[in-house]
């Protein structure tokens, strides 16, 4: 019933994996693999939905990592960025978040650009203000508030 | 705290304020009765929603709200009527306005829900100036509907609610403001005790606040689906019906949703004797 799609690769101790669609009260991550795998890069790119069930299922899941399990979240939408800002445990202990998506708003054609941001380590995040709307060329601005949605990298 | 008797006249003087030359202090109720309406200045969700809450006051209208004029017409009326939104929410909200659109999404099971979260979605998402909140929307229809399924009495528990009575989503769109509403025909909710729930996970967290070993809600929808609106109705007639309502403002940029300040509405009508 879920529209959850989770696709695994495990190439030796690294396993990547693909979410897309919705995380609701029917995920189930039970079938992921982490047998053996030190680290999981965890694209997210296709999530779509996140409700607050789904965020129980996740932190059930998360929860359940072994110590030694390193994780890294490619391509994370705002709608993932937000709960790992306002969710305690959401953003597991050994995850970090290598890119995420930020949200630009142009006002010329109202519609939202996405920017990927990558994260690089000791790098200070440095957002540009204004990038150009994917829709009609204008100019979109930057649609969070920086200090509150960049709280994850801290 | 400033008192102001409520009659004709002064619904019709309230009526009318634009929200920025009311005094910050002031409270309003009906003369030597309940508190009905708190009109105030919001620091924070949690301040407005304590103030409700220990008062056990009806309607609190922030005046750095957007539009605190239709919130405060809303409470005033809804003071002599609750009956009009539990019935129609988006004529009752929008009294005197035309309403662009409204659209209707019925479900009564999980596999249902996850239709209408689809398709309304889809239809707020293509709603003009509704790009920036198309996130919120979705995640408020989520929360809405699915508390409409679990609260559903006679759902065994530990088990998701397969048939429930059928139960709806409103979308509708007047003043650049999209309604999003849930009615469900149980009437079983306590919005006292709902208020209560999102204060104490705002208090102590949402990560914390989660119902790790429940089957049913993760105990934290409401308070996610309040944070993302400008006004959010809580009504119910017990036994009868809910209906639970979300206000969001067209037009506006996302980051004006993180940091927006709200109005809050409960509405319970007594039973009919």
């Amino acid at each position: 019933m879920s529209q959850l799609e989770l696709k695994q690769n495990k190439q030796g101790t690294t396993l990547n994996l693909t979410i897309s669609g919705s995380i609701d009260e029917d995920a189930d991550f039970a079938h992921v693999d982490l047998n053996e795998v030190e680290l999981m890069i965890v694209n997210l790119n296709g999530l779509k939905g996140l409700n607050s069930c789904g965020i129980r299922e996740w932190i059930r899941w998360t929860q359940k990592f072994p110590d030694t399990l390193k994780v890294a979240f490619l391509n994370c939408p705002k709608i993932a960025i937000e709960q790992m800002n306002m969710v305690e445990g959401f953003l597991p202990k050994n995850g970090i978040v290598k890119s995420f998506y930020i949200p630009y708003y142009c006002e010329e054609c109202d519609s939202v650009t996405n920017y990927l941001q990558e994260v690089k380590q000791g790098v200070e995040v440095d957002a540009p203000e204004e990038i150009q709307c994917e829709n009609c060329k204008q100019t979109a601005e930057i649609d969070v508030i920086e200090a509150k949605y960049f709280k994850f990298l801290k | 705290m400033k008192w102001i008797d409520i009659d004709e006249q002064t619904k019709i003087k309230f009526g009318s304020f634009s929200g920025v030359n009311l005094a910050a202090d002031c409270t309003v109720g009906r003369a030597g009765s309940n508190r009905d309406i708190i009109v105030d200045e919001y620091e924070s969700e949690l301040q407005a929603l304590e103030c409700l809450a220990d008062g056990k006051v009806s309607h609190y209208i922030s005046t750095g709200a957007r539009a605190p004029d239709l919130a405060f017409s809303f409470a005033t009326r809804s003071m002599d009527d609750r009956s009009s939104f539990l019935q129609d929410p988006a004529t009752s909200y929008f009294f005197g306005k035309s309403i662009d659109t409204v659209k209707a999404f019925d479900f009564c099971n999980v596999k249902e829900k996850q239709t209408v979260v689809s398709r309304a979605t889809e239809y707020a998402q293509n709603v003009s100036k509704a790009a920036a909140i198309a996130d919120a929307a979705r995640l408020i229809v989520e929360e809405l509907s699915m508390n409409a399924l679990y609260d559903a009495p006679g759902c065994p528990p530990g088990e998701l609610p397969q048939n429930t009575q059928r139960s709806h989503v409103q979308l509708a769109i007047s003043d650049d403001t999209l309604l999003l509403s849930c009615v469900d025909l149980y009437g079983s909710l306590d919005p006292w005790c709902a208020l209560s729930k999102i204060i104490e996970v705002l208090s102590t967290g949402i990560g914390p606040s989660i119902g790790m070993n429940r089957k049913q809600g993760a105990g934290i929808g409401l308070t996610l689906a309040q944070s993302r609106c400008e006004s959010f109705i809580m009504a119910v007639e017990p036994g009868q019906r809910t209906v639970v309502s979300c206000a969001l403002a067209l037009g506006k940029r996302g980051k004006s949703l993180e940091d927006q300040k709200r109005n809050y509405h409960i509405l319970i009508q007594e039973e009919q004797v």
